[in-house]
């Protein structure tokens, strides 16, 4: 056996191997997160890491020696979420927690005798007005006994059901905190929100890639690889390692207990809640296309996640097999179902969502843009974060470069690779359908390639560039986009000035230029402030549900009244399709 | 109450292009034939294809009519088709600059298409065959060799650059072809007018398939094509080309022996007359065919429907 010591950034991991492993397939086993979109064939020289100051591919490697393995930075966790974004967000909340906690003072000295311990604990329950349900967990049942022939504090959280309360765990002692979760469970990017649910109080964030990716970058290869002997399992076992070991480094980072933790709230496509869930997902992508269900009960959350050993999980109910709780979710974060105009909200994610409607309706599609945009499947391409290319200026017939913290640059991200493509195109290095002209003249690999740095001025000691798969790739995600909301429109009859507003959601969010996602034609040309980019919606309803009687009463009325259009039945799908592939798009009649 | 006669208000009109001083295509401001709407303007051209080398594979009964001999000497070809035939335009498809025939350079094909130029009066489109980079030698020759001023086809979605660049020094007019797809059609139209090419030289062509054989298809998206045209888009406005004879003569029934298809012959007239007039009614501006008989019965279809309905004087 071999000692591996990874390192990336702040966070170190030590595993150990048996000789001879392939360096790829150890890192990947570890947890940590590593691009290998070629599949270990040397071809994409995305894996590249550091040992002993030299740099090699992890997929040409093999461990014959105690090695310390220094991995790009975007190995681990990506992006903490920018705090002040959500608790703007819910400062107008009514908060009314999922999970509500009291405390009570048990003296075993005031008991009458022969009654029993749970009799004895109903009563006490009663008279500060809870009635309960009894307990059917045997670990329950024997902690309650304990509690009533002690004489202290205890706290007790409770799961209100029809005026009627359900313990989830008692403990002992006083100024607990009632934490909860809020999970969005998207298929290239994960994250999760830790909150102080007494108070409200947003504590601490972080995001990172989906480790499933290395599996399939988008949900029908997931579901493809699901249905593999022990696909499904490897998937499932996958995705909650990773949670499980976030979870408890946010906590450690906040000095909380995981213990106190005992409400999660997962929202998340419909795919990845089944692959989560460990529920069949065949059906999801072959007709009939019906997922196993629309409203998912509510589950022990040990059951999945181990480290919250005594909680409830949520489950964001989904509408159909490709519209899912993560756009329930965005609804209730923008509150579409409750204006009177009519709204657009855009979720671009690598599974894009759009629905349109206001109080009385609301129709939705799905549209598969891929992870271009997060910053998966481009040759340089990564998620926002310190060294990528966040935005791209063309000034004294240069092109600038804006690159985000103080670092080298290490690739381009999505916002990035959409202003560059809109000055390429203005300053006609390609033509509309995203080809290079004569301007451009590098090459990499053979292959027409405008370089952006070049070796000796990036991070990992590699071209950053752009190549006409990479825009095609990118033209390819808008035009999905684009066309999904043109055909919407069509079918309603609306006209793009009809709408009030067009909320954007997703990770690509906040960093968007406007201006310049209009330019490539990412979506219908409309007036500049009627668009609002809302971040994470599918985080933020999740937060909402997690705080607000209001929006969990909402939630549970509003996924059956969501009208879902398949765009695969649709004819004019494909022509809308062929009319967005282009920059900025064809404008048909 | 009087009877007030609707009338469709469109606001764009095609193109019109002269090509020599007795062939003026487009022009419309209305749907083939709806001359209750408005200016039907110029009768659609019939353009006669002739080849480079001998087309081995057409059926026996075209080869007798044209002449086997005939067949062999591309000028005294394209002298027939204008003369005896009554070509309006010759369409010179070089079929043999494919690397996998004769593989005729481009030079030799740029001389070949000045023979042809110089041989007859009618407008020539000059189309080479072969992959991209053999025809962008031949497109770039053609274009700076041609004695005269030459219709260049095909411009592709994967292979305009050249060939506008060419056609834009030659000051030559040029054909853009895109797969049945109206969309696509109009990226090309734009890509190529991106290059500084005038959209006033270029002449669409949808392309088609034989009656039975995907010609509904390209019906209606010429239709659709041309309702972009009338709602005023500024990107659709050529004319538009379509080539039926190759399309025609290669099916199947039209080479079977079987008599209850009826005289093999006139099948083949009869089916590429009646997929070129569709093609007509649904917006075409020159059709492009093989066979003489052909060429009069589709002359005489656009003559007794022009003549009738008279929107070249009257309009309305």
């Amino acid at each position: 056996m071999k000692n591996l010591k990874l390192i990336s950034g702040d966070f170190t991991k030590e595993i150990q191997v048996k000789e001879n492993t392939n360096l790829l397939y150890a890192i990947q086993e570890s947890g940590l997160f590593i691009d290998a979109p070629c599949g270990g064939n040397s071809v994409c020289k995305k894996c590249t890491v550091f040992i002993d100051g030299k740099s090699c591919l992890a997929c040409q490697t093999f461990v014959n020696k105690d090695l310390i393995v220094i991995l790009p930075e975007y190995s681990n966790l990506v992006v903490e979420e920018d705090k002040n974004h959500f608790i703007e967000k819910f400062k107008d909340i009514k908060i009314n927690p999922i999970i509500q906690k009291i405390e009570i003072f048990i003296n075993p000295e005031e008991r009458i005798s022969y009654q029993s311990d749970l009799e004895y604990f109903k009563s006490l329950l009663k008279k500060a007005g809870f009635e309960i349900f009894i307990p059917s967990d045997v670990e329950l049942l024997s902690k309650i006994s304990k509690a009533t022939h002690k004489k202290n504090t205890f706290t007790i959280y409770l799961f209100e059901e029809n005026n009627k309360y359900e313990i989830v765990d008692i403990i002992e002692g006083t100024n607990l905190k009632n934490l909860g979760i809020a999970i969005d469970l998207g298929t290239t990017t994960i994250s999760i929100a830790l909150l102080d649910l007494d108070s409200g109080i947003f504590i601490d964030s972080i995001t990172f890639y989906n480790p499933q990716i290395i599996y399939g970058a988008d949900i029908i290869h997931r579901i493809v690889f699901a249905q593999k002997n022990d696909g499904a399992e490897i998937l499932q076992k996958k995705v909650l390692e990773e949670l499980n070991q976030s979870i408890s480094s946010l906590c450690m980072k906040n000095n909380l207990s995981a213990n106190e933790i005992k409400s999660v709230v997962l929202s998340g496509n419909t795919t990845m809640i089944h692959l989560f869930l460990g529920l069949p997902s065949k059906f999801i992508r072959e007709t009939p296309y019906s997922p196993v269900m629309q409203k998912f009960p509510i589950l022990n959350s040990n059951s999945f996640i181990d480290i919250i050993k005594k909680g409830k999980l949520f489950v964001m109910p989904c509408v159909a097999n490709y519209l899912g709780g993560d756009l329930v979710s965005g609804i209730i974060s923008c509150d579409l179902h409750k204006k009177d105009e009519i709204n657009i909200l855009l979720d671009i994610g690598t599974n894009g969502e759009i629905v349109i409607g206001n109080k009385d309706w609301l129709i939705g599609c799905a549209c598969s843009a891929g992870p271009a945009f997060e910053g998966m499947g481009l040759n340089c391409g990564v998620r926002f974060k310190q060294g990528a290319i966040t935005e791209v200026s063309y000034e004294n017939n240069k092109f600038v470069y804006s690159i985000a913290g103080n670092s080298k640059p290490c690739g381009i991200s999505g916002t990035g690779i959409i202003s560059l493509i809109k000055h390429l195109k203005e300053q006609k290095h390609i033509d509309n359908r995203g080809k290079f002209t004569e301007k451009v003249k590098d090459k990499i690999d053979h292959r027409k390639a405008f370089i952006l740095f070049k070796k000796e001025e990036t991070f990992n000691n590699e071209f950053i560039y752009v190549d006409e798969t990479d825009i095609d790739n990118i033209l390819r995600a808008k035009a999905a986009i684009y066309s999904g909301i043109s055909l919407l429109l069509k079918k309603l009859s609306l006209d793009i000035s009809e709408i009030d507003n067009m909320f954007i959601a997703g990770g690509i969010g906040n960093s968007l230029n406007i201006n310049n996602a209009l330019e490539i034609g990412l979506f219908p040309r409309m007036r500049k402030e009627k668009i609002v980019f809302i971040g994470n919606s599918s985080l933020t309803g999740a937060i909402k549900f997690l705080l607000s009687r209001e929006s969990r009463d909402e939630t549970n009325d509003l996924f059956p009244k969501v009208t879902y259009i398949d765009l695969s039945n649709e004819p004019s799908y494909m022509d809308e399709f062929m009319a967005a592939l282009f920059i900025p798009h064809t404008n048909q009649i | 109450m009087e009877f007030e006669k609707p009338l469709a208000e469109w606001k764009g009109q095609v193109q019109e292009i002269k090509l020599s001083d007795k062939v003026i295509i487009g022009g419309e401001q209305v749907f083939p034939n709806y001359s209750f709407d408005g200016k039907c303007s110029n009768k659609p051209a019939v353009a006669i294809e002739i080849n480079d080398v001998f087309p081995e594979n057409w059926p026996e009964n075209l080869k007798e009519i044209w002449n086997t001999d005939t067949l062999k000497s591309p000028v005294e070809r394209a002298k027939k088709a204008e003369k005896e035939f009554g070509a309006d335009i010759i369409f010179f498809d070089m079929i043999g600059t494919h690397q996998d025939r004769e593989n005729i350079s481009a030079n030799q094909a740029a001389e070949n298409m000045n023979a042809i130029l110089k041989a007859v009066d009618t407008p020539v489109i000059v189309r080479p065959d072969g992959n991209f980079e053999k025809q962008n030698k031949i497109f770039a020759k053609c274009c700076e060799l041609a004695e005269r001023q030459i219709i260049i086809g095909s411009a592709k979605e994967d292979n305009y650059r050249t060939i506008t660049a060419s056609a834009l020094a030659g000051n030559h007019f040029i054909i853009a072809e895109a797969p049945i797809d109206v969309n696509i059609q109009k990226q090309l139209n734009i890509l190529i007018t991106q290059m500084n090419f005038p959209l006033e030289r270029i002449i669409m062509d949808p392309m088609t398939g034989g009656l039975g054989y995907g010609f509904e298809y390209t019906y209606s998206v010429m239709e659709r094509i041309r309702l972009q045209t009338f709602m005023d888009d500024p990107f659709m406005i050529p004319p538009m080309v379509c080539c039926v004879g190759q399309e025609t003569w290669k099916i199947k029934e039209i080479k079977i022996e079987d008599e209850k298809y009826g005289s093999k012959p006139e099948r083949g007239i009869n089916w590429e007359t009646t997929t070129a007039i569709g093609l007509i009614l649904s917006g075409a501006n020159i059709v492009v065919v093989r066979h003489p008989e052909s060429v009069i019965k589709i002359k005489n279809f656009i003559d007794s429907i022009y003549q009738k309905s008279d929107c070249l004087q009257q309009g309305i």
